[in-house]
């Protein structure tokens, strides 16, 4: 629970910041942080795979027997699986992420758990989204990271009726879900483009203050009006003339992260972002479904990161992937998979330890025909909240955890 | 309105207001008491109000009407609201009942309290637990504070919310101790005496031992003596053998918890801007204390106080969602059934755009409330607001559907001409408090309006409406809408 | 764009037409539609459709429910009727007539699916065409004014080919007339097709295709609207494919299903179609593949002969019943064949495990013991046996097995007095033998005194299961009152009333209106808070959604597989006033 303390604490900032409120901007408790290791204007994109993703067909230990032996329809055929090290690589389906771990972009944490895993979608994903295993789980680690940068603006981007995210839950103001750039537009009911102009001529030049007024709270409405007018309108002149610089693939992530390219471009201050993928159930016939939901996650990313890399976004940008569970390292009867836990994370970033870190689970040391985890989901977190954002892990993850080796060296 | 940094006389303030030559009783008194005293007002309300003066107008708002039928409709929602279990029901719940009761200062008084012991279904997961507790607010929204706040700690939404279930001799629970002094009665620092705590992490401690031993069964406290924990208790400086009934009595018995509920209820009904100082607010204090904590007094005095009406205060907060929302469906009569003889406007919708402004009642972000003021704008809300009054002026949107149109407004109130309903408009929603410049830009709109070209399988009459209802909005767009 | 689009379509589809002549096929707006489109569809009569839509006596009602009438009463639904008058006067004739005048001969649909944008075409088969040609000047001259209102800079420009004029904006919009038709697309080689067809180049129309002639059986002329799709072609399309080739159901599916994917497979095509009869509606689905060349597996689980399935049981207050065939003996017989081996040594080793549990009896016997047919109906119950009354009201539901060998009824007794043995000392339940007419129900019942904790809404007492046998039935009812009313059914019945079906369900709408009026307290609420109607009012709504539901008569789905095709049938008997 938020302790009193922070609240006093923020109301002040909400005080002093209001002076100069800007649209998605910057506050003083902001400029307070940046002085803060790794906490410069950073942004963190988390890509949920909803489902619990099949870890060991995505990040395949290919010339291990047993991988063989445990996925006797399901295994990838050697010479298509895109190589990370002579002994681990990427489904074939994953051009785009091997483009960028050629770009050295691509870190891949394997063997990522945490203990005593629970096999329920619905437990193990509010576990992985509130950061905790406690029996109550009502705020978000995003949404508890948030109070710390409260001047971070995040999205959710939603898919249609999608209601938010655990994860984001606890953040001081509400995380926006959006769908598309029409959400910041001032929507107005007109007849044609010049009764259009006219009534936002109107509506704007409300706006500005007259000469004569000196009440401090309509100045803060107008100047949050101007502010909000002004970036409504960059933002629907981005949405015109957005040209990406790598073409996306037309997939429904990749429209949410285009979206996401638009919002950062645009230079508002943005620096979290929340998506999700579905369908990564795979009980029955895996190959297709499985194939297919790769390939979507890997080029969406891999567009987005260069798309941004090639606006000068590369070191401030780091996409994170994770799901609520791997999935049993023996397929089926059903040529699929059932629920299991140890599964590796993708990190995208500029400034990621590019390769492999961690050892792939033993595919023979099972844990009730589940891979071991060896690294707990929260020691990523951890860097990711100390190392990427500056906001103090501990709090917003209870207790202390050795942050994971995800960065490289300044 | 200037924001004069001037001292006021705290004897002046809470006087009786008397309309003179100088504080007229005027519309905009009207408008300034009808959006701080209920949720906005529909043009009949303003012009009978003018009619009344302000005696009689504030008589009326502090009783209410009686109606059996909201009541008894009351009565057939919440019961299927609390059965079905259905939380996400709760604030389109209360809207609706916010929007037709006749008492509406009753029920601004229950969100008052709502946000001060703030109370969230995410943690409770009960309607029935929750609708309880708002019951309870609204049965003491007019009343008694110490009853209030006696009864509250053993309200089942309160005890699953703070943790006083899990509350045992030798484990005992301090969220509520520590909810009930720094946040529902004490405040942290004294109000008079700034450097001063009000109490100390050792008064928690002590106070947490007296609520052990209460539990919840079949929806209702139970105390059970042997979780109690009898022993003595020192707490603000009072020895005894303390249970949950004595920490209350000994909380209101500080004069600091006068002053914290007061300036509470000075920033909610009087200013957010208004510094709120001890000298100001000692009068008021002194008569919460005296009168053993009659709330209703307390409102009453403020309401018809001169600080209430003076030209310092007037649109000093800024609107809440609710208040944003209702105001306009007030004033475009969505919430009366002669005017729209289909039916008058649902809040489902209206709850879930709520949602998005920041403000789903019955699910508060934190023990502490929702902040307000300022923190209900920012770039993202704001843009929110507007298109929400896009939404409830445009008649095309499905969720709102013709029920609060301008257009049939202005004909119901007889206004033909262009300027007769810009001046309609103006003085509906904003009281006249309008620069000249931004009047004079809206009547040259409807002028060039006119004569531009519509699609031509449009009659004039839609031509016209059309136009009015982008009057309707624009007004409603222009940042005074957002205060208070 | 897409707001040009729905002018143009709002425009067209507006035209209801008097009464078509089924059209001959040399003016069938159809064959202008080119083969490379992989969806066809027709509107056949629309003015048949419209009048439907408008009188017909469920829609009538539906209008009457305030808290759906409001829908309609929008600004947007005003404009567009607003659009109308002013089409009436500009064209000088109402709108029935112009219906007949601007789309008599039908209403056809093209869809090219490509990795992208799709590409359509629309063909209007006009009976009037100086009217036609008045409406496409109009239309242009509309959409023309609200580009320029909205400042777009683009207008219909004329364009020509082959002594054809047509219409467009940029490569966006094409707007031809041809003769009597009236041809929009979104795709210039769309409108190139149409018009070399036009000019007398039948071959590459639609209509000529082989596998579209086919299925002109499947697209009856009396039909209202009618749809198909070339499954050959997009079984080819990359995603789509991927998926195909990857989905084997899971075995236990396969039994179920397993027919069904395998005809798909192997048709080129998939048709369906909807037509009306009065005040009743048949959809259907057809493909032109069936028994004959179906896989061993899959044709296992279809009947030898022409009983598909057993007759309907509707007890009063049905709300469904469903009537199908299932040979679990041969699944067992093929147990190897069809699981892998694990799985099979799996079931073999419960098999095993589990005979004692079911008193001796053994699984693979008592499927071989029950039979091929099966029926399942659920209905409301009336009078409830207990004084205590759950939270949420469930309705009662029976399972009626088929018995190849009467020794079933004698293993499924042991097996589920056994159970209830178990449940007896978890719930305390009570063994009464209730009689009904000379069959013998065994039945359990709650006890009303004890309290459990794991269910506090009291749902248990929705339930009284029991079960009997009547001849070669075998009956497992959740409460005791569907039991008798069963009973009372089969010993009526005329078991060779059998339908070639393989599976049918029924709807019966009295029943599904029963459930509406007890779930007044939940729609009122809804009403109240959604719609804000006043309680009266809302009470009103509910009765009279639950009256109009009531008037629907029945909802009836059936399979069938014939030697060479296979139909899935969709019917709504509405009752004839």
């Amino acid at each position: 629970m938020f302790t009193r303390r922070d609240f006093l604490k923020r109301s002040s900032l909400v005080a002093l910041g209001s002076s100069m409120p800007a649209f998605l901007g910057r506050t003083a408790a902001w400029a307070q942080n940046s002085e803060r290791p790794g906490a410069r204007d950073t942004i963190l994109v988390v890509v949920q795979l909803t489902g619990g993703n099949d870890g060991l067909n995505t990040v395949i230990p290919f010339t291990d027997d047993n991988y063989a032996r445990l996925r006797p329809t399901l295994r990838q055929p050697r010479e298509q699986i895109h190589r990370i090290t002579d002994a681990i690589g990427l489904h074939p389906a994953m051009n785009g992420l091997k483009q960028v771990l050629d770009d050295n972009s691509l870190c891949v944490v394997q063997g990522v758990g945490y203990p005593n895993p629970s096999q329920s979608h619905f437990r193990s994903m509010d576990i992985w989204q509130a950061a905790s295993t406690s029996r109550e789980l009502n705020e978000g680690w995003v949404g508890k990271a948030l109070r710390h940068v409260p001047a971070a603006s995040s999205f959710h981007l939603a898919n249609q009726n999608e209601a938010a995210p655990l994860a984001l839950t606890g953040s001081p103001v509400r995380v926006p879900s959006i769908t598309s750039l029409q959400d910041f537009q001032l929507r107005l009911e007109a007849s044609g483009s010049a009764d259009r102009r006219a009534q936002q001529g109107i509506i704007e030049s409300a706006a500005n203050p007259t000469s004569n007024q000196s009440s401090s709270l309509l100045d803060f409405v107008q100047r949050t009006a101007v502010n909000t007018y002004a970036s409504s309108r960059r933002l629907q002149e981005i949405g015109r003339t957005y040209e990406p610089r790598v073409p996306y693939p037309a997939s429904g992530l990749a429209n949410h992260l285009r979206l996401a390219a638009q919002l950062i471009d645009g230079g508002l201050g943005a620096r979290l972002f929340y998506v999700s993928i579905d369908g990564f159930d795979t009980h029955a016939g895996q190959a297709g479904t499985h194939t297919n939901l790769l390939r979507e996650v890997s080029d969406a990313i891999s567009a987005f990161y260069r798309d941004l890399a090639a606006r000068g976004h590369r070191d401030r940008i780091l996409i994170m992937t994770f799901s609520e569970f791997g999935r049993r390292a023996r397929e089926n009867g059903s040529r699929g998979t059932d629920h299991g836990s140890a599964a590796p994370m993708f990190l995208v970033g500029g400034r990621v330890r590019t390769g492999l870190v961690g050892a792939h689970p033993s595919l023979t040391e099972l844990e009730d025909g589940n891979l071991r985890h060896h690294t707990d989901f929260r020691q990523v977190y951890a860097a990711i909240l100390d190392r990427w954002l500056g906001v103090p892990s501990r709090q917003v993850l209870g207790q202390a955890f050795e942050p994971a080796d995800v960065f490289r060296q300044a | 309105m200037p924001d004069t940094p001037q001292a006021i006389d705290p004897r002046w303030a809470w006087e009786r207001y008397r309309p003179t030559d100088a504080a007229p009783w005027d519309i905009k008194r009207v408008g300034h008491l009808y959006r701080r005293a209920a949720f906005g007002a529909s043009w009949q309300e303003l012009e009978a109000a003018l009619r009344d003066g302000p005696e009689r107008t504030i008589d009326n708002l502090l009783r209410g009407r009686a109606d059996r039928d909201a009541d008894e409709l009351w009565t057939l929602l919440s019961r299927g609201t609390s059965q079905a279990n259905n939380g996400e029901q709760l604030p389109a719940l209360w809207l609706y009942r916010m929007l037709q009761s006749p008492h509406p200062l009753r029920e601004k008084m229950t969100l008052f309290w709502h946000n001060h012991f703030a109370t969230s279904n995410a943690k409770v997961r009960n309607a029935g637990y929750m609708i309880g507790q708002y019951e309870l607010s609204r049965r003491h929204a007019l009343g008694s504070f110490r009853t209030l706040l006696q009864e509250m700690s053993h309200d089942p939404a309160m005890m699953v919310w703070l943790d006083t279930t899990q509350s045992r001799r030798g484990q005992p629970n301090e969220n509520y101790a520590r909810e009930l002094m720094e946040l529902f009665s004490l405040g942290i620092n004294n109000i008079r005496r700034p450097a001063e705590r009000n109490y100390t992490e050792q008064d928690i401690r002590e106070a947490a031992r007296a609520f052990t031993g209460w539990s919840l069964q079949n929806g209702q406290a139970v105390f059970r003596e042997n979780e109690h924990d009898d022993g003595e208790k020192n707490v603000l400086g009072q020895r005894g053998r303390w249970q949950s009934r004595d920490i209350v009595r000994i909380c209101l018995e500080q004069e600091a918890t006068s002053f914290f509920i007061v300036r509470k209820l000075f920033r909610f009904l009087v200013s957010e801007t208004v510094p709120a100082t001890a000298e100001l607010l000692t009068p008021l204090a002194r008569q919460f204390r005296e009168s053993d904590y009659d709330f209703a007094a307390l409102v009453e005095r403020v309401l018809r106080s001169n600080l209430f009406f003076s030209a310092q205060v007037h649109r000093t907060r800024i609107k809440a969602p609710v208040d944003f929302a209702l105001g306009i469906v007030r004033g475009l009569e969505g919430h009366l059934e002669d005017a729209n003889p289909q039916h008058r406007l649902g809040t489902t919708a209206l709850a879930s755009a709520l949602d998005g402004l920041g403000q789903k009642l019955f699910y508060p972000p934190s023990v502490a409330g929702w902040d307000g003021g300022r923190a209900w704008l920012n770039g993202q809300t704001f843009l929110l607001r507007q298109n929400l009054a896009l939404a409830l002026t445009s008649t095309t949107d499905d969720r709102f559907g013709r029920r609060t149109d301008p257009a049939a407004r202005v004909r119901r109130h007889h206004r033909g001409t262009d300027a007769a309903q810009v001046d309609f408009f103006v003085r509906l929603f904003l009281q006249n408090d309008v620069p000249a410049s931004a009047r004079t830009r809206i009547t040259d709109y409807m002028k060039n309006a006119a004569s531009r070209s519509y699609p031509a399988f449009w009659t004039s009459e839609d031509a016209a409406d059309h136009r009015t209802r982008a009057l309707a909005h624009m007004v409603l767009c222009l940042p005074e809408f957002q205060l208070d | 764009m897409r707001w040009l689009f729905s002018l143009t379509a709002c425009v067209i589809l507006l035209v209801p037409p008097l009464s078509a002549r089924a059209g001959d096929s040399a003016r069938d707006p159809v064959r202008l539609i080119p083969a490379q489109v992989e969806l066809v569809a027709k509107l056949n009569r629309p003015r048949d459709l419209l009048e439907t839509l408008t009188k017909h006596e469920a829609v009538k009602g539906l209008m009457k429910l305030e808290f759906l009438s409001g829908y309609f009463d929008g600004t947007n639904s005003r404009r567009f009727l607003q659009l109308v008058t002013y089409l009436e006067k500009q064209l000088g004739h109402d709108r029935e007539d112009l219906l007949d005048r601007l789309a008599g001969r039908g209403a056809a649909f093209g869809l090219e699916l490509n990795e992208g944008k799709p590409k359509v075409l629309l063909v209007l088969g006009a009976r009037d065409e100086k009217t036609l040609a008045k409406f496409l000047d109009l239309t242009r001259g509309l959409i023309d004014q609200e580009l320029e209102r909205q400042e777009q800079h683009v207008k219909f420009t004329r364009g020509e080919r082959s002594g054809c004029v047509f219409w467009h904006i940029g490569k966006e919009v094409f707007l031809a007339q041809l003769g009597a038709d009236l041809v929009v697309t979104n795709k210039e080689k769309l409108l190139h097709d149409a018009i070399d067809i036009h000019k007398g180049n039948d071959s590459a129309s639609i209509s000529k295709l082989a596998s579209f002639e086919a299925s002109q059986k499947h697209r009856p002329d009396q039909s209202l609207v009618w749809l198909w799709l070339d499954l050959q072609r997009v079984r080819a399309i990359p995603s789509v494919k991927t998926v195909f080739d990857s989905l084997t159901p899971d075995p236990q599916i396969l039994v179920l299903v397993g027919g069904l994917f395998d005809v798909v497979k192997r048709s080129d095509y998939v048709c369906a179609s909807i037509s009306q009869d009065g005040p009743s509606f048949h959809a259907r689905i057809a493909l032109p593949q069936g028994r004959e060349g179906m896989s061993k597996a899959a044709v296992m689980f279809l009947p030898d002969d022409r009983n598909g399935s057993l007759p309907m049981l509707q007890p009063p207050r049905a709300i469904s019943c469903t009537s199908y065939y299932l040979d679990l003996g041969k699944f067992w017989d093929h147990r190897r064949e069809i699981l892998n081996a694990k799985q099979a040594d799996n079931l073999e080793g419960i098999e095993k495990k589990s005979a004692p549990f079911l008193g001796g009896v053994k699984i693979g016997t008592l499927l071989k013991q029950a039979g091929k047919y099966h029926r399942i109906v659920y209905a409301e119950q009336d009078k409830s046996p207990y004084k205590i009354k759950p939270a949420t009201p469930i309705g009662a539901f029976a399972l009626v097995l088929d018995m190849r060998d009467p020794a079933f009824a004698k293993s499924m007794n042991s097996i589920l007095r056994g159970a209830a043995l178990v449940g007896g000392i978890q719930f305390g339940l009570r063994l009464v033998e209730e009689k009904q007419g000379e069959h013998t129900l065994v039945t359990y019942y709650f006890p009303e005194d004890k309290r459990f904790d794991a269910d506090v809404n009291n749902i248990r007492f929705n339930f009284c299961p029991c079960f009997t046998h009547v001849g070669d039935q075998f009956v497992i009812s959740s409460t005791l009152e569907l039991g008798r009313d069963l009973i009372d059914l089969l010993e009526k019945e005329n078991r060779g009333d059998t339908s070639p079906a393989t599976s049918r369900t029924h709807i019966y709408a009295k029943g599904v209106a029963d459930n509406v009026r007890k779930a007044e307290g939940a729609l009122l609420t809804q009403f109240v808070l959604s719609q804000g109607l006043s309680a009266k009012s809302a009470r009103q709504q509910v009765r009279d959604l639950a009256d109009l539901v009531e008037r629907l008569g029945q909802l009836q789905f059936g399979l069938e597989y014939g030697a060479n095709d296979f139909r899935f049938d969709i019917r709504w008997l509405m009752e004839r006033k």
